[in-house]
């Protein structure tokens, strides 16, 4: 039911941004526990060996040394480090510490020592003799009979197919005779990069044990039960002896959605029985984390002359590195995060993940998706102007609409079959249209723009993401009221920079009447908070959200009936309002006065709720982004001069906060699409680990982003929200690429669109022009 | 930070005079601290030269910015920030006070010396092809002297220079009318993105022209496209006596190409790097005022 809002969908501050801006949030590394050993792992020089001895006597010699763990130390349990629900979709070929090497930054061995100094040096003083084996750089090659084997291994499980490099395989198709209605086929490859989240605070994380001896791991994630139950899984302990905490996070975009070195640190800890301290430098964060999957994506299509589209045959080969982290999942959402947006009669899907001895692909922000709308969105472009129709028509004329589904939905989930929904929630055509006149693309639009060398042009892309995963993903959340009428909300939900928690608050305070200041939040502890999977899958405000508010509501139960029998009315019709009981018959109680006489007057009891919530649909958001971009046919220098994203997000909970989300993922998403990419020597070895040269961009580089915020009320929702965090990343490859298209008759396929690359293209083109 | 502090001392001298003196008694080289923007860099990546460091940061004697007689002279220790902010600079010399606002962002200017960009020698400094432009001249200090060396001759191969282990970079001396206002001028960075970026291609280009319109001054300045920075002595020789026209941009372009020699790394590919050089060149010609 809808109805007037008082503290969702305003704009209210941020609860730890004032903390935050003064220095006093405390991150994992702003306390010390005394006795704190540093860490540091030897990460492996070679992309692909065999360790065929490790010798730690020198190391060990080293004054302030105090353990060295190798592979001969610890139990061998083959795991995921993904940070998924149990049972993970992504193959158990993990190991702590192992015998093989598989890329360049894998570990090798882990030092503890008194001072960074000493494990420094002690690293280097490991001395490792490996068999080196032939690397696997090409992806594409990665399926070959002679290619080397990358998993050899005989206990890991799950993998699709060692023999060929072939982490996890999905596909399906429904419809028939493929391409038979279609007067027009278009056929096209789509190649994107390496790339890395490049979180302000890299990964880090702390063990001790308590005085129960229990494991206390505080750690940067976006999973800290997950974080739990692996850290238990390989290290062979009971879950029960593992606390994880979560303090705040310095971002993370998928990068902590990952069990990364929480159990090596945890091993330490265990070894040495005192406090260990594990920080990856900048250089680590690049190399050892992980990356966005770099994919070729084919694609085919079906289109009449009558602007229908007839087929989608969407293939694609996506890189996952030396791990199969996420390989299965990031895969499925290249398809399923997209081929719904479109209808088409005949769809086909077919994803391979494949192994290579490069860096380990992993959850970014997108997940999947972002490579795949770029294919799509460049495509449907292409398809559009066969048809010599304006792209927005032909967009609005095919994308799915409220009330409509897509047999993908149902064919494809997370890993596995997916959920079939109905769309109950989308405002696109007005994202459209509000995104056009902004960016003035009725005058703009195929009109020769610039003078000179200089072109000008806008492009447009329209985009999908999900809400959460359906079935699988659970949040539960505890509310418990307090003497002056505020409340502690306890969530397993991880705000990791994001808002969350202020999000979380302001569903509470909507509940209970009351500002969201009222609210103290805890997120989050796996010793004090409930379960939540964490953040990821877009999931937090949508799933989370309801997880509060069913929790508040318990609490507003209780509140109503023990103001009830306080005022002796009966509590039917009587509503919360300015932290007060508003009895339908005009008496009022304070929430203080209720709280009180609850804990110490009459029938004493904590008023407290407590609540899970899982979702069966994942209710898509909608967005329309444009961009309009010079492009310097002299020097190749693409830039973007303006960037509007119209988003659909449902409700916004917090409009400021789902701005911002906007302006950050479109920022990301400019800067993967121009200049972001990790780049190899020949032996695999990254030559831009540092940002000294891996450039991002900055807020210099920023063009004015105009976020629109589309209110449509999403019923499955908190407040009629959808999600809004990824969606926005996935825009500005494709936006840009068509817009260059707009610009200068050029369709770029394979990014980053670099000014070496673009110049490249004009010089082909101009080569083949004198040629003809 | 991967350097082991251990290995190094810092010692602060008072005066010009004192910092000289340890110079001169030194048998080992001394590192020469100014505003450790690049030294700090080579301290945490663990490849700077452990030893005894000099901090040059508190002598007066080798800050300012002043004009003396028919010349500016800018003291080694002279920040970017200090660049961006003087009238003189940006009246006289607008090419060293829009290279000094490209460099790095804010706190690297705050701290980084156009004495340290000279002295580190980078192919890549943004205010060196200025100083080539502007016929600057470095004045190196010892205990036995002082002496000018004209800045076109300073380097003699990557990072390397004339200076002597006992000479520091004084100051630097620009003659007043190097950047008269008419002439032409232009300075043009080419890099990944607005800020905090090494350069692909640097870029400074002075022109002056006489009463009957044909060139009689030109510098051509050039970063990242050689081992040094460097002049381009037989492009400015080409265009020297004529008129500006289609024919001579086109020219003297291919006389440009012939003339550098940059390299593939991972900030850009050398094809590039010879592609935007010249087309930075032909823009600046193609629009001198007047034509
Ligand atoms: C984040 C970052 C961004 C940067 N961006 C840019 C950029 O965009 N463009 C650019 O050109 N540079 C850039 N730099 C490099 C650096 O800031 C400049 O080269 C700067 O001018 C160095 O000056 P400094 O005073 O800090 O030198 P220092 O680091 O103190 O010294 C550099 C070298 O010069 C020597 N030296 C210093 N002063 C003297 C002297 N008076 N006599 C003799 N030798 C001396 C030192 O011994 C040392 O070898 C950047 C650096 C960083 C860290």
């Amino acid at each position: 039911m809808k109805q007037p809002l008082v503290t969702v969908n305003k704009s209210v501050r941020k609860i730890d941004g004032l903390s935050m801006a003064t220095g006093r949030a405390q991150y994992v590394d702003d306390v010390h526990v005394r006795g704190m050993l540093w860490a540091k792992l030897l990460a492996s020089p070679h992309a692909h060996a065999k360790i065929l001895d490790i010798d730690i006597s020198q190391a060990q010699k080293i004054p302030g040394v105090v353990c060295i763990l190798t592979h001969k130390d610890l139990p061998r349990v083959p795991h995921t480090t993904a940070g998924q629900g149990y049972p993970e979709p992504s193959p158990y070929d993990s190991y702590v510490l192992d015998k093989k090497v598989r890329f360049v930054g894998d570990r090798v061995a882990a030092v503890a020592a008194e001072t960074r100094d000493a494990a420094e040096r002690a690293v280097r003083a490991i001395k490792v003799t490996y068999e080196i084996l032939t690397p696997v750089l090409d992806a594409e090659h990665a399926m070959d009979d002679d290619a080397p084997k990358i998993h050899d291994e005989e206990d890991s499980l799950r993998i699709a197919d060692p023999e060929k490099n072939l982490a996890a395989e999905v596909g399906f198709s429904v419809g028939k005779n493929f391409f038979e209605d279609s007067d027009y086929i278009f056929d096209r490859t789509f190649v994107t990069q390496y790339a890395q989240h490049c979180p302000i605070e890299p990964h880090i994380t702390m063990a001790w044990f308590d005085e129960q001896d229990r494991i206390v791991i505080r750690t940067s994630t976006q999973v800290p039960f997950h974080a739990r139950r692996i850290v238990a899984q390989a290290l062979r302990v009971p879950v029960k002896r593992v606390r994880v905490i979560k303090p705040r996070v310095g971002g993370g975009f998928g990068a902590k959605q990952e069990v990364l070195n929480e159990q090596i640190v945890a091993a330490l800890a265990l070894a040495t029985h005192r406090p260990v301290k594990l920080e990856y430098t900048r250089a680590e964060e690049t190399i050892s984390a992980r990356t966005r999957h770099p994919m070729i994506i084919h694609l085919r299509s079906g289109l009449k002359k009558d602007g229908t589209i007839t087929d989608f045959d969407l293939d694609v080969i996506s890189n996952t590195g030396a791990y199969g982290t996420h390989a299965l999942t990031v895969g499925c959402n290249t398809g399923s995060k997209v081929l719904p947006l479109y209808r088409a009669k005949n769809v086909k899907f077919n994803m391979r993940a494949v192994y290579t001895n490069m860096p380990v692909g992993g959850a970014y922000r997108g997940y999947g998706a972002t490579q795949g709308a770029f294919a799509m969105e460049c495509l449907i472009d292409e398809m559009a102007e066969r048809l010599a129709m304006d792209p927005l028509e032909f967009r609005k004329r095919n994308h799915i609409r409220l009330g409509e589904s897509s047999p993908v939905f149902k064919a494809l989930g997370e890993g596995r079959e997916g959920v079939a929904q109905s769309i109950e929630s989308c405002g696109l055509d007005q994202c459209i249209d509000l995104g056009a006149r902004e960016i003035g693309w009725r005058e703009k639009h195929g009109k020769p723009k610039g003078k000179g060398p200089i072109k000008r042009g806008v492009g447009v892309a329209c985009l999908m993401q999900g809400s959460s995963i359906p079935g699988i993903d659970m949040g539960a959340a505890t509310i418990k009221m307090n003497e002056d009428g505020s409340f502690n909300l306890l969530m397993g939900a991880t705000d990791l920079g994001t808002g969350s928690d202020t999000v979380l608050a302001q569903i509470a305070a909507e509940v209970l009447g009351i500002r969201e200041s009222d609210i103290v939040v805890y997120s989050s502890d796996t010793d004090m908070t409930p379960f939540d999977v964490g953040a990821y899958a877009s999931s937090t405000t949508f799933l989370s959200g309801m997880a509060v508010k069913k929790a508040a509501e318990q609490a507003r139960d209780q509140i109503l009936h023990v103001a009830g029998k306080m005022l002796e009315t009966d509590p039917a019709d009587a509503i919360l309002q300015d932290g007060m009981v508003v009895m339908a018959n005009g008496r009022r109680l304070s929430l203080k006065e209720v709280a009180l006489h609850s804990l110490y007057i009459l029938d004493q009891f904590q008023i407290m709720g407590s609540s899970s919530h899982i979702t069966h649909t994942s209710p898509p958001p909608f967005a329309a982004h444009f961009c309009e971009v010079e492009v310097d046919e002299e020097t190749g220098q693409v830039t973007v001069l303006s960037y509007v994203a119209a988003v659909d997000c449902g409700t916004a909970i917090n409009p400021r906060l789902a701005e911002g989300q906007t302006e950050g993922a479109v920022l990301n998403g400019i800067s993967y699409a121009l200049v972001e990419e990790i780049c190899f020597d020949p032996k695999g070895r990254p030559r831009n680990a540092t940002w000294q040269y891996y450039k991002i961009f900055n807020t210099q580089d920023a063009p004015p982003i105009k976020t629109i915020l589309v209110p449509t009320w999403e019923p499955t929702g908190p407040y009629g929200a959808k999600s809004v965090s990824e969606i926005s990343i996935n825009g500005p490859m494709p936006c840009i690429a068509n817009a260059i298209y707009d610009a200068i008759g050029i369709r770029l396929r394979e990014a980053p669109f670099t000014a070496e690359k673009v110049l490249k293209a004009l010089k082909l083109r101009a080569r083949g022009r004198r040629m003809e | 930070m991967r350097a082991r502090l251990a290995g190094f001392s810092l010692e602060r001298p008072g005066t010009l005079d004192e910092a000289l003196g340890m110079l001169a008694a030194s048998k080992e080289r001394l590192t020469l601290l100014a505003g450790g923007t690049d030294l700090y860099v080579y301290l945490n990546a663990g490849v700077a030269r452990p030893g005894r460091w000099l901090d040059l940061w508190g002598l007066d004697e080798l800050r300012g910015i002043h004009e003396v007689g028919d010349h500016v002279v800018l003291g080694a220790l002279t920040t970017y920030t200090e660049l961006r902010a003087s009238e003189l600079i940006r009246g006289a010399l607008p090419l060293l006070a829009q290279a000094a606002a490209t460099v790095g962002a804010v706190a690297i200017q705050n701290r980084g010396t156009l004495g340290g960009n000279i002295a580190n020698g980078s192919p890549a400094g943004d205010s060196l092809p200025p100083l080539l432009a502007y016929d600057a001249e470095i004045g190196l200090r010892s205990a036995r002297g002082r002496r000018f060396v004209p800045f076109d001759r300073f380097y003699t191969g990557y990072r390397a220079s004339v200076a002597a282990p006992d000479e520091l970079i004084e100051q630097i001396r620009i003659p007043l009318g190097a950047g008269s206002s008419s002439r032409a001028c232009r300075f043009v960075k080419v890099g990944t993105r607005a800020a905090q970026a090494i350069s692909k291609v640097v870029a400074a280009f002075v022109l002056g022209r006489a009463g009957d319109g044909t060139v009689d001054h030109c510098r051509a300045a050039f970063g990242s496209v050689a081992p040094t920075p460097v002049r381009l002595r037989r492009l400015e020789q080409h265009v020297i006596g004529k008129r500006i026209d289609p024919a001579l941009i086109r020219t003297s372009s291919d006389v440009l190409l012939s003339e550098i020699a940059p390299i593939d790394d991972i900030r850009s590919t050398a094809r590039y790097r010879r592609f935007v050089a010249r087309t930075a060149w032909q823009r600046f010609m193609e629009e001198v005022p007047g034509l």
